[in-house]
């Protein structure tokens, strides 16, 4: 009789449930945002129960719970916070209006866009995406060369270096995962461009201030630029490189929580210019070789350890015949060894704190021999960061950091056994937030000290921008900022206690983005003070200057099937008093107008990207002693049209054809003039050529890997 | 006699108990969402099944399978044709915050890794021209991630062989790696037999894909 007492026991516990429903509450209402909007589709629940419902396109809803007494309601929808109201259920039904906050979503939200140039997948309102620093053509995949066909740079072939707003190109701040890199560029001589030491694979993101950026950064007049590494490669491979300049090899290993690339890198011109012919008269082409390590660990849920060390050693040999030198001129060989390391980690402190921690060394060796005179210069740069986040509310974030910065710097002259340095210590605090009025009204202030050791110089450089979003497409922003940058470190050596150089920004800036179509307006003003002057014999701190102008940009990727392609064109009016200049003139760095066409498609019956960019400007200036005044000429305007092509036979396989200056035009930077005038009181001259008509490019990139569609077409 | 009659009831009793776990309470209001989202219906029915699956993850928070749902229908929200990028990220964005809180819950598990690939899929296919270089490795590990965990997961092979299609219509290459593919998953979908609430999504992208190869092969 028992096992029948148990299986009646069980059937009555299977329906007891629905024995004892018995009165249910009813529960109904009317949601709303703050701003009287029905809200659809929010989740109306008790909390820990099945009872619930959704609301419906007229925002209103209506359920039944069988529970008793006091309950908790919670009503959640997308862009809205999460509401919670306590219930109490007897039966009785329940009529509620409910009104729901807007919660604030950063990634839809208004940001600031004066003066701020982002290369991201994730983020919208971007103006390129990080896969476009590798596939402009003329760029040659190097990252300033990609962002000299953005608005608000001026391209100097001359250089090739990154020239900002009338701001030369020390005025621009290099970045490695936020700490700052010194010696960014190889060592050149004047009229042999130069390009990063960097190979922009290795960045995700890039983060580009054409003026009035963060108070996190500080040390450069003009532009920050800012590239963050990879977090964390995601497979084995191995990527082998041959290219008609030299070739790589790059290993990656990937561990559970770890991974580790090494990478071998040499270039050499010499075959290439043994067959193509060349303006300047080299006695060894460019070579470089360099080594580096990237190691990465993710140590816990949210912490990232991210370690970077590279060595690279560089030179070449030029003669470069003056016009009042007879032969080949003078010699110019160039020795350069390069060590950079790079150490960060980021992590989370609770549930509104992020950290980052970082150290970065720079140390840069320069032998140079002209003719008999043998310098040896030396530069290290260490940096030091703590910076933490602390995101208050949905509303409010603040960034807040300290920082140190050391710099020596020595040169000598090894036969007569001179030589001469300093050392300057920079300590810096800044603190910044972010306030969203609304999502559609945000307001950035911020403030950074900075105190010098051998200049004895503390300043406060306060920086604040705004945004305001006037639809879904389109905003407006502004931007204010003081910015402080030591003397260059060669007038610095002379006189060590030289006062720091001040730029004072002024930006607004209108954006409209649709789907397909982005368009930038941005106008700037930007005043200089002391400069660096060295008339009269004496090098001091009384130059001043100004730049203005404004900048368009418009990019489109819509209209043309396949199609991508973005127009820039900038204007700047810049005069300095500076330098050896008594009078305010135009810098040689600084043409008035400046313009770019970017265009690329993919051929998918080729399996073929293709592009092509054309950068103009209308020439620099220069100082003709033959007229009267001070940078008074101009020479005829540059242009520059480039054209690549890469080719995937097969997915793990890129083939990549390039050629700069495609019509081979001779530009013109500017001219030489003999030091003593001629029988007719003349200055006899010659033009300062480019190195070589044009620069072509072929390359084979082939990557090994258990995934056979990877292929490096990052590394083009 | 007696020992039959014992047995018997013991059946019975044991019977009952499952009947009892597959009437659960949980096991009615899953088998109910899932019939909402079995319904091929429009984006207010989506959010609401997505809903649902939501308020019993809120209440049964050991359990994976409300919370993997839950992310697979914003997956199926974020393909609604009305929708701009930004609310398709939006969609995306709530699904890949289920499918890690899953992924928390239930460690290792083959179906949440194919759910992750599938949602980064998802975002490329949102925006294909500025996303595809950096997604598709992504894809391709989780798919490739999950065929490690369990080389004959149905749902992961479907996927994947609807990557490698995709793969192989953009560099003009052969589709047999993607068709092998799809007939592996089509022929492991036949194996997978009444499995509850357990998923059994993607039976018909396999025979999508299948169909499609048939038809190229007969050109």
């Amino acid at each position: 009789m028992k096992p029948f007492l148990s299986f009646l026991f069980l059937v009555i516990l299977s329906f007891s449930t629905s024995f004892s429903q018995g009165q249910t509450t009813k529960i109904s209402g009317l949601l709303k945002s703050s701003k009287g909007e029905t809200i659809p589709g929010a989740n109306v629940y008790i909390k820990g129960t099945y009872d619930g419902t959704s609301s419906s396109i007229n925002g209103e809803f209506n359920f039944e719970t069988s529970e008793k007494g006091s309950h908790l309601l919670v009503v959640s929808a997308i862009g809205f916070k999460t509401l919670e109201k306590d219930l109490i259920c007897e039966g009785k039904p329940l009529q509620l209006g409910l009104e729901l906050k807007t919660a604030i979503d950063v990634l839809n939200a208004v940001n600031i866009t004066a003066g701020a140039m982002e290369a991201s997948d994730e983020k919208r309102s971007v103006v390129i995406k990080p896969l476009d620093i590798v596939t402009t053509a003329g760029a040659l995949g190097s990252v300033e060369g990609a962002l000299s066909t953005l608005p608000g740079t001026a391209t100097v072939g001359n250089d090739g270096r990154l020239f900002v707003r009338g701001g030369d190109a020390s005025e621009t701040a290099i970045f490695f995962d936020g700490l700052r890199v010194g010696n960014a560029y190889g060592t050149s001589t004047a009229g042999v461009p130069t390009r990063s030491r960097f190979n922009p694979i290795l960045f995700k993101g890039t983060f580009f201030s054409t003026g009035g950026y963060s108070a996190e950064y500080g040390q450069a007049l003009s532009s920050a630029l800012v590239l963050n590494t990879i977090d964390e490669p995601i497979r084995d491979q191995t990527d082998i490189s041959l290219m008609t300049v030299g070739g790589s090899l790059s290993h990656t290993k990937v561990f559970e929580k770890q991974s580790i690339t090494g990478t071998l890198n040499y270039t050499d011109l010499k075959p290439y210019q043994a067959i193509v012919p060349q303006n300047f008269d080299w006695e060894r082409a460019p070579n470089n070789f360099s080594g580096e390590l990237l190691y990465r660990n993710k140590y816990s849920k949210y912490g990232l350890l991210k370690a970077f060390v590279s060595h690279q050693n560089a030179g070449f040999n030029i003669w470069q015949k003056g016009i009042d030198q007879t032969n080949r001129g003078s010699n110019i060989d160039i020795h350069n060894s390069y060590n950079f390391a790079n150490l960060s980690l980021k992590d989370k402190l609770g549930k509104k704190w992020t950290i980052d921690a970082g150290a970065a060394y720079s140390g840069n060796t320069d032998q140079i021999n002209i003719d008999s005179l043998q310098i040896k210069r030396k530069t290290d740069l260490v940096h030091l960061k703590l910076k933490g986040n602390y995101f208050a509310t949905d509303r409010f974030r603040l960034v807040s950091g300290l920082e140190g910065i050391s710099h020596q710097y020595s040169e000598s002259l090894i036969k007569e056994d001179l030589s001469r340095d300093y050392k300057d210590h920079l300590f810096s605090a800044f603190t910044e937030g972010d306030y969203y009025f609304s999502d559609q009204f945000v307001f950035r202030g911020g403030i950074r000290l900075e105190h010098n050791s051998l200049n004895s110089q503390f300043h406060i450089s306060p920086r604040a921008s705004a945004a305001y979003k006037f639809s879904p497409e389109s905003q407006m922003s502004l931007a204010y900022g003081n910015f402080y940058q030591p003397q260059a470190k060669e007038k610095k050596v002379l006189v060590n206690d030289l006062h720091d150089a001040r730029a004072t920004h002024f930006i607004a800036n209108y954006q409209f983005s649709k789907k397909g179509y982005t368009f930038r307006f941005e106008a700037f003003h930007k005043d200089y003070n002391n400069l660096i002057s060295t008339t009269n014999q004496e090098t001091n701190t009384s130059g001043d200057g100004f730049a203005q102008g404004f900048d368009l940009f418009y990019r489109d990727n819509a209209t043309f099937k396949g199609w991508d392609y973005w127009v820039t064109y900038s204007f700047v009016n810049s005069q300095r008093k500076y330098g050896n200049y008594t009078t305010a003139i135009q810098p040689s760095f600084a043409p008035n107008h400046s313009a770019s066409i970017v265009a690329k498609k993919f051929v998918n019956k080729l399996n073929s990207q293709i592009g092509g960019s054309w950068s103009w400007n209308d020439g620099l200036t220069y100082d003709n002693p033959n007229l009267a005044g001070e940078q008074e000429s101009r020479a005829k305007d540059y242009s520059n049209l480039s054209l690549s092509w890469s080719y995937l036979p097969k997915p793990n396989l890129i083939i990549h054809f390039a050629c700069t200056n495609v019509l081979g035009r001779e530009n013109v930077f500017g001219y030489q003039y003999s030091n003593q005038a001629n029988g007719d009181g003349k200055f006899a001259s010659a033009p300062i050529l480019q190195g070589a008509k044009r620069f072509f490019f072929i390359g084979v990139f082939f990557t090994l890997s258990k995934d056979k569609t990877a292929n490096q077409l990052n590394n083009l | 006699m007696k020992t039959l009659k014992i047995s018997f009831i013991l059946l019975f009793i044991s019977l009952s108990f499952t009947l009892s776990a597959q009437d659960s309470a949980y096991y009615k209001v899953m088998e109910k969402a899932l019939k909402m989202m079995q319904e091929n219906n429009g984006l207010e029915e989506k959010q609401k099944t997505a809903n649902l699956f939501d308020r019993i993850s809120e209440k049964e928070s050991n359990e994976w399978l409300p919370l993997y749902y839950s992310g697979l229908t914003y997956v199926y929200l974020s393909f609604s044709d009305s929708l701009d990028l930004n609310q398709r990220d939006n969609y995306l964005a709530k699904a890949k915050e289920r499918a890690n809180k899953a992924a928390e819950l239930s460690e290792n598990n083959v179906e949440i890794t194919v759910l992750l690939g599938y949602i980064d899929m998802a975002r490329l296919s949102a925006d294909p021209g500025s996303r595809g270089q950096a997604l598709s490795p992504l894809v391709m590990q989780n798919f490739g991630k999950a065929l490690d965990m369990d080389p004959t997961n149905p749902r992961a092979l479907a996927m994947m062989a609807r990557m490698e299609m995709g793969m192989a219509q953009f560099f003009g290459s052969g589709t047999e790696k993607a068709c092998g593919l799809a007939t592996l998953s089509l022929s492991s979908y036949a194996k997978e037999t009444d499995t509850g609430i357990q998923p059994s999504w993607g039976n018909g992208i396999a025979q999508q894909l299948v169909n499609s190869c048939e038809k190229q092969n007969k050109q």
